[in-house]
């Protein structure tokens, strides 16, 4: 006997597991691109940057998430250095340009440096060429006053006067002064009629330091017999001025009158060995002979 | 003429290629000189980025850390180059990071910089995963990957009350080096 209840119980079950399976596919089926779609969009939250904070929020509550699914090794980023490569044949082109520029301002450097030196030599040569002359013109004013001083004689309280004093009244004197003496080699007499010479030349020496001054001054020391000061003057104006002959000859005749004649020849040969000076020779020849 | 010759080989010394100077310094060794050397002309080469590389390198080797600043703001004219900027700028930054935390005790938390093989660096990384031990205010940390190479990192204070931070590195139980920073 067929159980109708049973079977009709069977038939719902049958049924409703049927209908619950094709229900749930569905279901699944009409999910499926919601879920992607829901899904795309929070990643793309994530992954693109956001514009406005409401974003940010929703990052930071998805960062976690992002962080487990994202791979780990995005984060370990690895630096090293690199060593630059140098073509030297290029650095050392250019080494030598600089050299070469270099080079070349030193040199206009250096080229400056002797204009401006020479200039100041010039300079300094014109200053002191001024100066001699200021000197000259000033000692040719004294030299005349002192001239003048001396052309004025008191009048003696009594009337009777000396017989150069008479002279010089006569107007002999300021002929004299006044007369040129002719052209040709001035000679002073150094005799001693002017005894205020000597310091009036070591003075103007003093200020010029003009070795033609020494030499007159070691003239005069050599004709007045002071051999020792004629030598010492003699040696100064070789000391400012090795090429004049005077001091030479000067030196070595006052050593001569001195007795040392040995160190007279001895500078006079090689004093002669540049020059070649007659007037030497004849000096040596004269010392040699013993007729100095 | 001598005087001559004197101040064109003067010059030519001075006013030479401070590049293949600093080359030359970095090619024998000589990253003491070649810092110096770098930090002298740097005004005078603004505009050569492979001499602040060379600058750079030079005071790496030195642990003259804090003059990368220099060279490294000027690098940029290629990939490499721009690499070794932020290598530079990593480890400076590195460097500054450790020196807070262990001075003031600031949390580095999750922080993820990049990796380079300078030894500070490798330090900072382990320090941040909080791979140390501390004894008496000394951090601990055992190299990742030789672990008989141990580096003790503690601050120091001079006498002129300058804060140094020291980084002893051990083998085993052997003392091999010291680096200081300030």
């Amino acid at each position: 006997m067929i159980n109708t209840v049973e079977l009709e119980k069977r038939w719902i079950r049958y049924k409703t597991r049927i209908f619950g399976s094709l229900f749930f596919i569905l279901f699944f089926v009409a999910a499926i691109p919601y879920l992607s779609f829901y899904l795309f969009e929070q990643y793309n939250l994530i992954v693109e940057k956001d514009k406005n904070t409401s974003n940010v929020v929703i990052v930071e509550q998805l960062a976690p998430k992002i962080e487990r699914s994202l791979p780990k090794e995005i984060n370990d980023v690895v630096l090293s250095p690199s060593i630059p490569i140098i073509d030297f044949t290029k650095e050392k082109q250019i080494d030598r340009e600089i050299e070469q520029k270099n080079e070349k301002i030193e040199k206009a450097k250096i080229q400056k440096l002797k204009e401006d030196k020479r200039r100041k030599a010039k300079e300094r040569a014109y200053r002191q060429k001024v100066a001699k002359r200021r000197a000259l013109k000033r000692e040719r004013e004294l030299a005349k006053k002192e001239s003048k001083k001396r052309k004025l004689i008191k009048a003696k309280a009594s009337s009777s006067l000396s017989v150069n004093e008479l002279k010089v009244l006569s107007g002999d004197d300021i002929k004299k002064s006044h007369t040129r003496e002719p052209k040709g080699n001035k000679k002073i007499d150094f005799g001693g009629s002017s005894s205020n010479y000597m310091p009036i030349m070591k003075r103007k020496f003093q200020e010029n330091r003009n070795p033609r001054e020494a030499i007159l001054i070691a003239k005069a020391y050599y004709k007045a017999g002071n051999y020792i000061e004629s030598e010492k003057w003699a040696l100064t104006a070789n000391n400012l001025d090795k090429e004049n002959r005077e001091s030479w000859l000067l030196f070595a005749e006052s050593k001569a009158k001195l007795g040392k004649r040995k160190e007279a020849l001895k500078i006079l040969v090689s004093y002669h060995k540049k020059t070649k000076s007659p007037e030497v020779k004849e000096l040596i020849d004269k010392i040699k002979g013993g007729n100095f | 003429m001598r005087k001559l010759f004197f101040l064109t080989s003067l010059t030519s010394i001075l006013f030479g290629s401070n590049l293949s100077a600093i080359y030359k310094l970095y090619e024998k060794q000589e990253y003491e000189k070649g810092c110096d050397y770098g930090a002298k002309y740097y005004s005078k080469n603004l505009n050569s980025e492979k001499y602040m590389a060379f600058y750079g390198l030079s005071c790496l080797e030195t642990n003259s850390i804090n003059r990368l600043a220099q060279p490294m703001v000027k690098l940029g004219g290629t990939k490499e180059l721009r690499e070794t900027a932020s290598y530079f700028a990593t480890i400076l930054l590195q460097k500054q990071l450790l020196k807070q935390s262990l001075l003031d005790g600031k949390e580095l938390g999750n922080l993820n910089l990049p990796k380079t093989d300078f030894v500070l660096s490798k330090i900072f990384n382990l320090f941040v995963k909080k791979k140390y031990s501390i004894k008496d205010d000394i951090y601990t940390l055992v190299d990742s990957e030789k672990k008989d190479i141990r580096y003790e990192v503690y601050i120091k204070k001079s006498k002129k009350n300058i804060n140094y931070m020291i980084i002893d590195i051990y083998h085993g139980d052997k003392f091999t080096k010291r680096y200081q920073y300030d």
